[in-house]
């Protein structure tokens, strides 16, 4: 009952956001030159439902859930001069922190300095220039997929930093030519499922540097990127990054998961670093047809056991009027030691229900790996200018196995699939 | 002879009158969207001349500043009649994808649409009283000595 509260009051709420759009608030200061705010929001309500009882990207099943795309926001832009502004972002959204709660978190809070038509520098806290969609990735309304493809957008190891960011542009005939340059730090939790003992959050600092170079023209965009991040426990303790496999005598071994096991010891790293390549183009081809492409690879490095993935996907949109069909396909997948090792691990720790066996499953399962493959068709439809409903379906594949599955206790979810309908309704006021 | 005209009161000449009256009326019905002067750009007269490719960045947010003088661009609210047309003369688009644009601006980072204004009245005072503004107006709405920094575009500049 309380469910349906929750849901009956958040799509009220949001259907009457739209409504209210002309009530969207601005000021100034009298003279026109001085102080001046606008305040603006978005929204999104989706609902998504599955075919399969376990969980997939941490809240879609087969019980249907508005928590995996819903999230509602407020920004707050004041220009302080014709040169100082400030922006701040609120969102209520499901918690990165838990499952089950919902966070009113500052998603953006920054100073910009604008000194002429060139320079943009921004401090504070700020989205990660990574892929096409990634500062944007809230507004559902500026895009016109139902869910940004996973298979690439999880691919980053963080969405925000509160940092310095420099944006130069140049203006050409070519278009517009921008670079983006950060550095910040990022205090987020990364979280693993295990079928033997459920989610797990560690919180982590993770300090990001990176350039993105950006050409926009009026029918084409390209992002080339490059990234580096580094990754600490923010209780300063030393991360897993080896696991020794020891075999105390002929016919029986195992994978040595934790100094409380006997072996030579686990090794250990006091920092993960990833680094990302990537690369994203969105072309419209006519009028009517648009083909947006994004590849990315991230290694890491220090570790046998991270997310050393590479992860891309293609779309083909087809305009006709206010209605936008797409379909595309992506495929995100792990590769050298880390998959080995999870492979490895989940072999040796089989379906056993003794500590040794349930030590190495839940060691399989904490590792961030991926194989899989995604076909989605969908559609969105333009209410007006500032609201949207969209469809999608979804078949994922998966193969070995994937991080984005909580695995059932029964086992892996291994050379299995899931179908995924959702519905979005997005605004913005 | 027999007079043909219209405006002649003949038998059937009333429904004649009124037929004609109803064409001319329809003609200059289809004929309004055009029968407008043309729209200019106008600004403080601190703003120096600008060139369509100009005031393009400038409503777009990518032109802060020229010539070392900040810029404060206004538009007319969403609907408004000039600003359809001024959209559609110096920035090649339509309501529908310029509010587009600045929504994926906004939520970027960077940047608010400029500000708007209703009225012509206030349109004028502003621009009179804030160095480095910039707005737009119908040519016949233009006051004498206002600081007319762009005319309609002879060829449109490709949208960029």
């Amino acid at each position: 009952m309380s469910r349906l509260y929750r849901t009956v009051v958040l799509l009220g709420l949001t259907a009457g956001f739209g409504w209210c759009a002309p009530a969207k608030a601005a000021g100034s200061a009298p003279g026109g030159g001085g102080l001046d705010w606008t305040l603006s929001g978005f929204a999104t309500v989706g609902y998504a439902i599955t075919d399969q009882p376990w969980r997939y990207q941490r809240h879609l099943d087969q019980q249907g859930t508005f928590w995996r795309d819903t999230i509602v926001g407020t920004q707050l832009d004041v220009r302080l001069s014709p040169e100082w502004s400030g922006t701040v972002q609120l969102t209520a959204a499901p918690s990165t922190r838990h499952d089950r709660r919902w966070a009113i978190e500052a998603a953006w809070a920054f100073v910009s300095w604008r000194p002429n038509n060139d320079w943009l520098l921004r401090v504070g806290k700020q989205r990660v220039p990574l892929f096409l969609n990634a500062e944007n990735r809230d507004v559902g309304q500026t895009y016109a997929f139902a869910r940004l493809p996973a298979e690439v957008y999880a691919l980053s190891p963080t969405t925000d930093h509160a940092g310095v960011a420099v944006s130069r542009a140049w203006q050409g005939e070519a278009g517009e030519l921008t670079v983006d340059a950060y550095g910040g730090r990022a205090q987020i939790a990364n979280r693993t499922h295990t079928r033997d003992f459920g989610a797990s959050y560690l919180p982590v600092n993770t300090d990001i540097v990176g350039l993105a170079l950006t050409l926009r023209r009026e029918s084409l965009t390209w992002r080339v990127g490059a990234h580096h991040a580094v990754t600490r426990r923010a209780d300063g303790q030393p991360l897993p990054a080896r696991y020794p496999y020891v075999n105390p005598f002929p016919g029986f071994g195992y994978f040595q998961v934790s100094n409380d096991i006997p072996g030579p010891g686990i090794g250990t790293t006091d920092r993960l670093v990833n680094d990302i390549l990537n690369v994203g183009v969105d072309a419209r081809l006519s009028t009517q047809w648009r083909v947006i492409a994004e590849l990315a690879r991230n290694v890491q490095q220090r570790t046998d056991l991270g997310a050393n993935t590479v992860g891309g996907y293609v779309a083909v949109l087809h305009t006709l009027d206010r209605f936008t069909p797409y379909v595309s396909v992506a495929r995100l997948q792990s590769l050298g030691k880390p998959r080995r090792m999870s492979d490895a691990l989940l072999a040796s720790g089989g379906q056993g229900s003794d500590p040794l066996s349930v030590a190495q499953r839940a060691a399989g399962d904490s590792i961030v790996a991926y194989d899989q493959t995604s076909l989605s068709l969908g559609a969105s439809l333009a209410l007006d200018p500032r609201s949207s409903v969209k469809g999608e379906w979804t078949y994922t594949r998966f193969g070995k196995r994937s991080a984005m599955v909580d695995d059932p206790p029964e086992g892996t979810v291994s050379q299995g699939g899931v179908n995924v309908l959702s519905l979005n309704y997005s605004v913005v006021f | 002879m027999r007079h043909l005209h219209p405006f002649r009161t003949q038998p059937r000449g009333h429904l004649l009158r009124l037929a004609w009256l109803a064409v001319a009326g329809l003609c200059v019905w289809l004929a309004s969207p055009w029968a407008h002067a043309g729209v200019v750009v106008v600004a403080h007269a601190s703003v120096r001349k600008l060139d369509p490719l100009m005031v393009q960045r400038i409503y777009t947010g990518r032109m802060v500043e020229a010539g070392g003088q900040a810029l404060l661009p206004v538009n007319y609210p969403a609907g408004n009649v000039l600003r359809q047309r001024f959209l559609s003369d110096f920035l090649q688009q339509d309501e529908d994808r310029y509010t587009a644009y600045w929504t994926v601006r906004r939520y970027v980072g960077k940047g608010v649409p400029p500000r708007e204004l209703s009225t012509s009245g206030e349109t004028i005072l502003y621009v009179l009283n804030t160095p480095g503004a910039v707005a737009y107006l119908d040519e016949s709405d233009v006051p004498p000595g206002m600081n007319v920094v762009a005319g309609r575009p002879a060829a449109a500049p490709s949208p960029r």
